[in-house]
């Protein structure tokens, strides 16, 4: 063809390469949420995927104060874990490979750009290993997992390392870890769950206890000695938490992913999956007791249970109500935003986070969501 | 805008993300490995529109002659030099707009192969929440692999290959195997403007994706250079490797034969600065018969 023919063509293909992108980035490449709100003192908690921890007056709609993270690995500047609040103090863990501890009052009139106040860094590696799931807490002690699958224990006073040296999973790990007295349990991306005994000198694995799902875990519930475990294989499983023995004959199987932690009531298990349905199990069998509910959108968060109603969304921002004693079901009202992020319940009052970092309060008598951050006067 | 985003995520995006974590799953769990056969694959899969752009793309090379002759013939009557034209193209099976549709074909493409990096390979959770989604759920490997492996060793250490390559040597890979391709498909000028646009030409691809390799994940540079290198030589075998010869690489500028006798022209071409190769021309021909011949004229060239 002829050249000069070429050179505008190609010209128009360029445009075109550029409006597809353009068209099909919004939908590739929105921000989405993915921490759950908390709440300290008067104020609400939330951390962003941008890294900031900004603290929110409910009533006013306000942002009274807040800090943020450094970057991290390729520039990522992102906070996936939901804030631990213990004692007074906002603990979080980051995407720079930082664990933060932020008292709220030094947080109040401060800047945007304020650094949050850093307690541990590892600094183990030349390139920052990323904490993305929250920190948990016992007594005095921190631990919390990075993404290469190392657990640190720090002391939450000095921010000292405690053990001689961190435990080390054979995968990824992006939970929290789940504490049980003196007994830290560990999901990893490969599907392994590692129990661990540990106190401030060290650890010791029961290397007795042995799970392993055939893909990543996405959660771990304790109930008493039971633990159930929500893995990306579809699967969700109910174990022994003293022996690792399988309770249900088999684990129960959806068509996608388990990635929330399921909600307990009575007998019942409310378990959300990402194939865009709401499974309501017998916890004894691991037995459907009633259809699932058809959501139309996929479930990567929790629910929250108030009184004897269950309450979720999904990532449509479609809200659900479900009776817990009758499993009888309605929608709620549509969140404006998409949602991957898990509902919270602080003191009777339900939470959600959606996209764009906005705060919704949700009452279980309108039912209806309503914004509350940032407030719109 | 919706629409255009899931009609494209579900024809190209969803199979393409597919295709690459099955390869990964079979080649060995290496992320490269992957990208090359899903190179390789895309390429058979287009193989007969490719073959189509090659033979276009030959056919052009050798109607270059009477091109210009017509172009001669009717220089003051620029409809009857448009019909002569459109006749020459017709008479020898090629369209002047077939060689667009192999490169329109390749955009989406790299799009798409963009996107399946950066959705497909990327190691956050927001990555596997997209995963999710996307994989067919008869695939018989799935969420077991993730997250994938995309370090792949390279020069002394290692590279990700859902990050750019932090040293300039794949871009300068990309660049190069894009001058090459664009060099092998070259057709001869017409006259000195058209030359001039051509140098442009071969210097503007290979510096446009050589600086976008820098910039994007070197998977998808990865893809370019192998894509590239699947051109010049499918090229090399329709047409000849003369194209790619750097010495006395200046190509020539077609003309009429002075004496032509008649419209379908016996023709010569004249080299501006290379009169070695000019000689080599001077020797007149009669209008090759499709295929073969234009073969063997580019190989003498």
């Amino acid at each position: 063809m002829n050249k000069r023919r070429l050179f505008p063509a190609v010209l128009v293909l360029l445009s075109i390469v550029i409006f597809t992108v353009s068209c099909t980035g919004s939908t590739l490449f929105a921000t989405k949420s993915w921490s759950e709100v908390n709440e300290i003192g008067e104020n609400l908690v939330l951390t962003t995927k941008k890294g900031e921890v900004i603290l929110v007056n409910p009533a006013s709609g306000k942002a009274v104060g807040q800090c943020e993270t450094s970057e991290g690995r390729n520039g990522i500047s992102a906070i996936y874990g939901t804030p631990l609040i213990n004692e007074g103090f906002i603990y979080i863990g980051g995407f720079d490979g930082a664990v933060y501890k932020i008292n709220p009052d030094s947080l109040v009139g401060s800047r945007e750009d304020s650094p949050c106040t850093v307690l541990f860094d590892p600094n183990y590696q030349e390139e920052s290993d990323p904490f993305i799931g929250g920190p948990s807490i016992k007594d005095d002690i921190l631990l919390i997992n990075s993404e290469s699958g190392l657990l640190y224990a720090i002391d939450i006073n000095s921010g000292a390392e405690l053990w001689p040296t961190p435990f080390q999973a054979d995968s990824r790990t992006w939970n929290a870890p789940t504490i049980s007295g003196n007994t830290v349990y560990i999901g990893t991306l490969s599907g392994k769950i590692y129990s661990l005994d540990f106190n401030r000198s060290g650890f010791s694995i029961n290397d007795d206890w042995n799970f392993k799902a055939s893909a990543g875990i996405g959660s771990i519930t304790l109930d008493q000695d039971v633990m159930f475990i929500t893995s990306f294989n579809n699967k969700i499983y109910a174990i022994n938490r003293n022996n690792a023995e399988p309770i249900w004959q088999e684990p129960f199987e959806g068509e996608n992913w388990f990635w929330a932690a399921p909600v307990l009531f009575e007998d019942r298990l409310f378990a959300p999956s990402l194939d865009h349905k709401f499974y309501i199990l017998d916890k004894n069998s691991g037995r459907s007791v009633a259809e699932p509910i058809e959501t139309g959108g996929a479930i990567r968060g929790s629910a929250a249970i108030t009184g004897n109603l269950i309450f979720f969304a999904n990532e449509e921002g479609e809200t659900w109500w479900i009776d817990a004693t009758n499993l009888t079901y309605e929608a709620g009202g549509k969140l404006p935003k998409a949602n991957y992020a898990g509902v919270s319940n602080l003191d009777g009052t339900l939470y959600i986070h959606t996209d764009e970092d906005l705060i919704f309060s949700v009452r279980a008598d309108s039912r209806l969501p309503l914004q509350i951050f940032p407030f719109d006067d | 805008m919706d629409v255009i985003g899931d009609i494209f995520i579900f024809l190209l995006l969803q199979p393409m993300l597919n295709a690459l974590i099955f390869l990964y799953a079979v080649l060995f769990q290496n992320i490269a490995y992957s990208i090359i056969a899903l190179t390789v694959v895309t390429r058979l899969i287009f193989y007969p529109l490719t073959v189509k752009q090659l033979k276009a793309s030959a056919t052009m090379q050798r109607l270059g002659p009477e091109m210009a002759a017509i172009k001669e013939k009717y220089k003051s009557n620029p409809q009857a030099q448009q019909k002569a034209t459109m006749s020459l193209y017709k008479e020898n099976g090629v369209s002047p707009l077939g060689c667009l549709g192999p490169m329109l074909i390749q955009f989406p493409i790299w799009i798409g192969l963009y996107y399946a990096i950066i959705k497909g390979l990327g190691d956050l959770p927001d990555s596997f929440m997209y995963l999710s989604q996307r994989l067919y759920s008869w695939m018989p490997y799935g969420s077991e692999l993730l997250p994938l492996n995309t370090q792949v060793p390279w020069l002394a250490g290692s590279l990700d290959l859902i990050q750019p390559d932090p040293t300039p040597i794949l871009p300068l890979l990309v660049a190069m195997s894009t001058w090459a391709q664009q060099k092998i498909m070259q057709a001869p000028a017409m006259s000195t403007q058209q030359r001039q646009q051509q140098q442009i030409m071969l210097f503007m691809f290979p510096i446009m994706l050589g600086f976008l390799a820098f910039t994007f994940p070197s998977g998808l540079a990865l893809y370019w250079f192998v894509s590239n290198i699947i051109t010049v030589i499918l090229q090399g075998f329709f047409s000849g490797w003369g194209n790619l010869s750097i010495i006395g690489s200046s190509r020539p500028i077609i003309t009429p034969a002075k004496k032509s006798s008649d419209s379908e022209g016996e023709l010569e071409t004249q080299e501006e600065n290379n009169q070695p190769n000019k000689r080599k021309r001077d020797s007149k021909r009669k209008r090759p018969s499709r295929g073969r011949s234009g073969k063997r004229r580019n190989k003498r060239s």
